[in-house]
């Protein structure tokens, strides 16, 4: 009356009660999230699996029950070691420790309960409702690569492309299929000669006549020794068995991304406007991340003159002068044209600037622009700390209208980077200042 | 030897099959037990901790509070604070047992004994689960719950379904008819009525809320008290009477209030099922090795796993977290056995059936009739208490010591006995609230009232009340002895 039944492989059945939790602690979720975006480092944090803490206050069940806390009581304990009835023992300072309120019936003593994120849990609460620029483009549009792939085996080919198990099953189907007809041939005529000569000898010792015979065994003979020949004559291996792998070119889409992050770094720049700067890289590192394989990021710092630099260098640095954007653009292009050929490489710009530029260099900028825009998957300039438009954001603005991969946006303060990013990416109206 | 059942530790399919059919006819011939069919599954690690976060039901609803344990679990057991139970099994029938993949052949051995056989027939014949719950409907009617509650989720949006279920989970322990047995459930019954109910339930005038004037001549008057008496089950009076409830709602109450009420003899059983379950594993395990079917080697673990599990830590121990049910049910029924087997003079004058010759009759009724506050009261034997060296302390709020009130001598197996059983009482039932009144022709308030006098937490039960006036629509107050909590709060006088 016994039935034994295997359930490993059923699997969990949690996630829909996971998916319900997350969503009702969603909120706090995300302000952990938030929080952890804006104090860690930008790749640690496209890794991020850390659990998140949530005070279980928010999760509390609550429910009628007893306050034994300012109570009296009687309770009964297992080993005892010396009291008596009648013993007093002294309670302990401050109250009835140890015999607090009643548990609640679920066993929750704790104070929190912490909720492990997946990578992609995290990010999808970090960029909660947000689409990729062009997404639906990208799908079918990220750079495309040829890659050689193998197709199969072929019956033409290079040399060191030879199929040597391939083509020696050939060659062994070839052998089989032609000598076994003649083979079966040479079995039936050695088979009629062995006969013949039992024949010959037995006519012999009768002292008959065997010329006839003999005639008989010697064609016998020559038939044999063509068979054996002819068998001999089958190669070992022939043209025909030769196979080669084949290889075939197939476009491939390149899921290795580059983004620049370029920045003015001149005296105008000051740690608030450096700090806008970084959410906004930090935030599209991530996004990044999640669409492709692997992300390089290319620092680049310009006041009157571009150099590429390190992470630290890049968000420490503080140089005076004046500002010059051609030379960062310029410098952009020299690098892709170098390191990051546009059709091996899903291209990203991200510049942040105060809109600060000597007004004679807007015209290069425009010519750059021009050039290297269409080589870009997207450039989201981001302009910030400004009263009003500067002129260089006028000039992107109407370079953005050939250009639809040129994005501009402008925030003037930590809160309005997370959300102009979320409108940015949902291609949503961008928010307005005032 | 060629008869044992295994020699090494890794359990197979084949083995458990052997293994249970050996358990099978010990149980059956030296135990006369009479259990469900047995439907034994093999489960991992991450399967349990599910199964834990749904009080082991192999089907549920979907709810955030189910979630939330997992999550306290798998943190628990992943830092090795907890370990899993080796077993859980379900009152169903058949009756479902989980084994982990884990276990070793041994340990299978002893779940197999200890659930399919113990656990199983304790919820086959134990009075209290004949009574109250439904072995062979559970299933279905667990998973027409899982679908009707995903169809609300569908229809009516997850926010609103969780919020109704929120509210009836904060009220399901008073949410039990103790007095009455419940009506057998049948899953197609519900789900082929429960469309028509909702149609009903919409467009019933509520007896109670007609509100046109009396028949002249009928002697319906403003003042009668509705309800006539305090009703004990919150859940099922606002089902039944809220003014405004959809039709759906009220069948989510319905669905908790069945499945509350279906738990509600596990929590009122825990020694003696637990106490019955590890004698018979106890008993079948030394059988099987005397027959000659398990090794010695098996046989000490064996003994390893069942001392920790019946181990009772004192109450200065590290690990004390208070009476285990586990080792007091063992001790109880292992001394029943042993007071028909080899009564003292003491239990001559304590039990009237010390000396029976059939022991098993006795271990049979105890099991059979009694839950634990009253399994204690009428087992618990002076040398049991002697054993666990019982001791009862006092606390009175004024007063700056504790007192010692009994402790394992004669003048104190009485007191103890008592003091246990009132203590299981207490633990296992939450405050008695009641529904007092309904205040049919003014604001339509509901009056609650505070039947016991057991210290209440007041923030909870504000909270509490919340949900309920989420559900009744109107203001719900609560009498507590010298106070009146009201929901949703009055505005502050500023």
């Amino acid at each position: 009356m016994s039935t034994i039944i295997d359930r490993r492989s059923s699997g969990t059945r949690s996630t829909s009660n996971q998916e319900r939790l997350q969503r009702r602690v969603r909120a706090r979720l995300k302000k952990a999230v938030e929080k952890m975006a804006r104090s860690g480092s930008i790749e640690d944090l496209a890794n991020a699996d850390q659990p998140i803490s949530i005070p279980t206050r928010d999760l509390h069940e609550p429910s009628f029950r007893r306050d034994l806390s300012d109570a009296s009581w009687e309770r009964v304990l297992p080993g005892n070691k010396e009291y008596q009835r009648g013993d007093e023992i002294s309670k302990p300072e401050g109250g009835a420790s140890g015999q607090g309120r009643e548990g609640s019936p679920d066993g929750l003593g704790e104070d929190e309960v912490a909720i492990v994120l997946s990578a992609d849990e995290f990010l999808d609460l970090l960029f909660d409702g947000l689409a990729l620029p062009n997404l639906r483009k990208t799908s079918q549009g990220d750079v495309q690569a040829e890659q050689w792939r193998r197709a199969g085996f072929i019956k033409d080919g290079s040399p060191s492309r030879m199929h040597v198990g391939r083509t020696m099953r050939a060659a062994r189907a070839r052998r089989l299929a032609l000598r076994a007809g003649k083979r079966r041939e040479l079995q039936e005529l050695e088979e009629a000669r062995s006969i013949l000569q039992q024949e010959i000898s037995a006519r012999m010792a009768r002292k008959q006549d065997v010329s006839l015979e003999q005639e008989r065994l010697r064609d016998l003979d020559e038939q044999i020794a063509v068979l054996t020949r002819k068998i001999k004559a089958i190669p070992f291996i022939d043209e025909a068995d030769l196979r080669f792998a084949h290889i075939d070119q197939q476009p491939h889409p390149i899921t290795n991304a580059v983004m620049f992050c370029v920045m003015d770094v001149s005296g105008s720049m000051g740690e608030k406007e450096k700090d806008l700067a970084k959410r906004f890289f930090l935030l599209l590192y991530l996004f990044l991340h999640r669409h492709y394989q692997a992300v390089n990021i290319v620092f680049i710092k310009h006041h009157s003159t571009a150099t590429e630099c390190t992470e630290q260098a890049f968000f420490g640095a503080r140089e005076g002068g004046g500002t010059l954007v051609s030379p960062a653009i310029e410098l952009t292009e020299n690098i892709i044209n170098q390191r990051f050929p546009a059709e091996r490489w899903n291209v990203y710009v991200a510049q942040v600037s105060d809109g600060d530029n000597y007004f004679a260099d807007n015209a290069v900028v425009a010519d750059h622009l021009n050039q290297l825009l269409p080589r870009l998957r997207n450039l989201f300039y981001l302009e910030v700390n400004r009263e009003s438009e500067s002129d260089l954001l006028q000039l992107y603005e109407g370079i953005a209208e050939n250009h639809p991969e040129l994005i501009t946006a402008r925030a003037s303060a930590r809160e309005d980077i997370y959300p102009l990013f979320r409108a940015l990416f949902s291609r949503e109206e961008l928010p307005q200042h005032g | 030897m060629a008869d044992y059942l295994f020699t090494d530790n890794d359990w197979t399919f084949p083995r458990l099959d052997a293994v249970t059919r050996a358990i099978a006819a010990i149980a059956e011939e030296e135990l006369h037990l009479d259990t469900y069919p047995n439907q034994l599954e093999v489960i991992s690690a991450e399967q349990m901790l599910d199964a834990y976060a749904s009080i082991g039901l192999p089907v549920y609803y979907a709810h955030w509070s189910f979630g939330k344990q997992r999550a306290i679990e798998s943190g628990q057991y992943r830092r090795g604070e907890m370990g899993l139970a080796y077993e859980l099994v379900i009152n169903s029938d058949p009756c479902i047992s989980y084994l982990m993949e884990e276990n070793t052949m041994t340990m299978q051995t002893l779940v197999i004994a200890h659930a399919a056989f113990g656990h199983n027939a304790f919820f086959k014949n134990n009075a209290f689960f004949r009574q109250w719950t439904d072995a062979e409907g559970i299933i279905d009617y667990l998973a027409f719950a899982q679908r009707y509650i995903a169809q609300c989720e569908e229809r009516f949006g997850m926010d609103a379904v969780t919020d109704v279920l929120d509210a009836a989970h904060a009220i399901s322990r008073n949410g039990i008819d103790r007095a009455r047995r419940p009506r057998q459930l049948s899953a197609r019954e519900e789900e082929q009525r429960w469309q028509e109910r909702e149609r009903y339930l919409e467009q019933q005038v509520l007896e109670i809320w007609r509100t046109l004037p009396p028949v002249l001549g009928q002697k319906t008057q403003q003042t009668d008290i509705f309800p006539s008496e305090p009703q004990e089950n919150l859940l099922y009076f606002i089902e039944k009477n809220a003014p405004h409830l959809e039709g759906w709602k009220r069948e989510i109450l319905r669905i908790v209030r069945k499945i509350t009420q279906y738990l509600y003899p596990q929590g009122q059983t825990k020694i003696m099922n637990e106490g019955f379950a590890c004698f018979v594993h106890y008993h079948i395990m030394h059988s099987l090795h005397g027959k000659g079917l398990l090794t010695d080697g098996t046989l000490l673990e064996f003994y390893a796993s069942h001392t920790a599990v019946v181990m009772q830590p004192d109450f200065d121990d590290r690990r004390y977290s208070g009476i285990n049910p586990y080792a007091l049910g063992f001790a109880i029924f292992q001394d029943i056995k042993r007071i028909c087997v080899a009564p003292t003079e003491e239990d001559r004058r304590w039990f009237s059936f010390a000396g029976d010759p059939d022991w098993l009759k006795q271990i049979h009724f105890a099991m059979r009739e009694f839950r634990d506050e009253s399994f204690v009261l009428q087992y618990l034997s002076p040398k049991v208490m002697r054993d666990l060296h019982l001791f009862s302390l006092r606390n009175e709020v004024d007063e700056a010591s504790y007192k010692v009130s009994a402790i394992h001598d004669d003048a104190g197996y009485q007191h103890l006995r008592e003091a246990l059983a009132r203590q299981i009482a207490d633990s296992s039932r939450p405050p008695d609230i009641q529904v007092v009144s309904v205040d049919r022709w003014g604001d339509r308030h509901l009056r609650l009232k505070q039947m016991d006098q057991q210290p209440l937490d007041l923030e909870e039960a504000q909270k509490t009340l919340g949900f309920l006036h989420h559900l009744w629509g109107y203001d719900v107050h609560l009498d507590i002895e010298d106070q009146t909590l009201t929901a949703p709060q009055p505005l502050s006088a500023d």
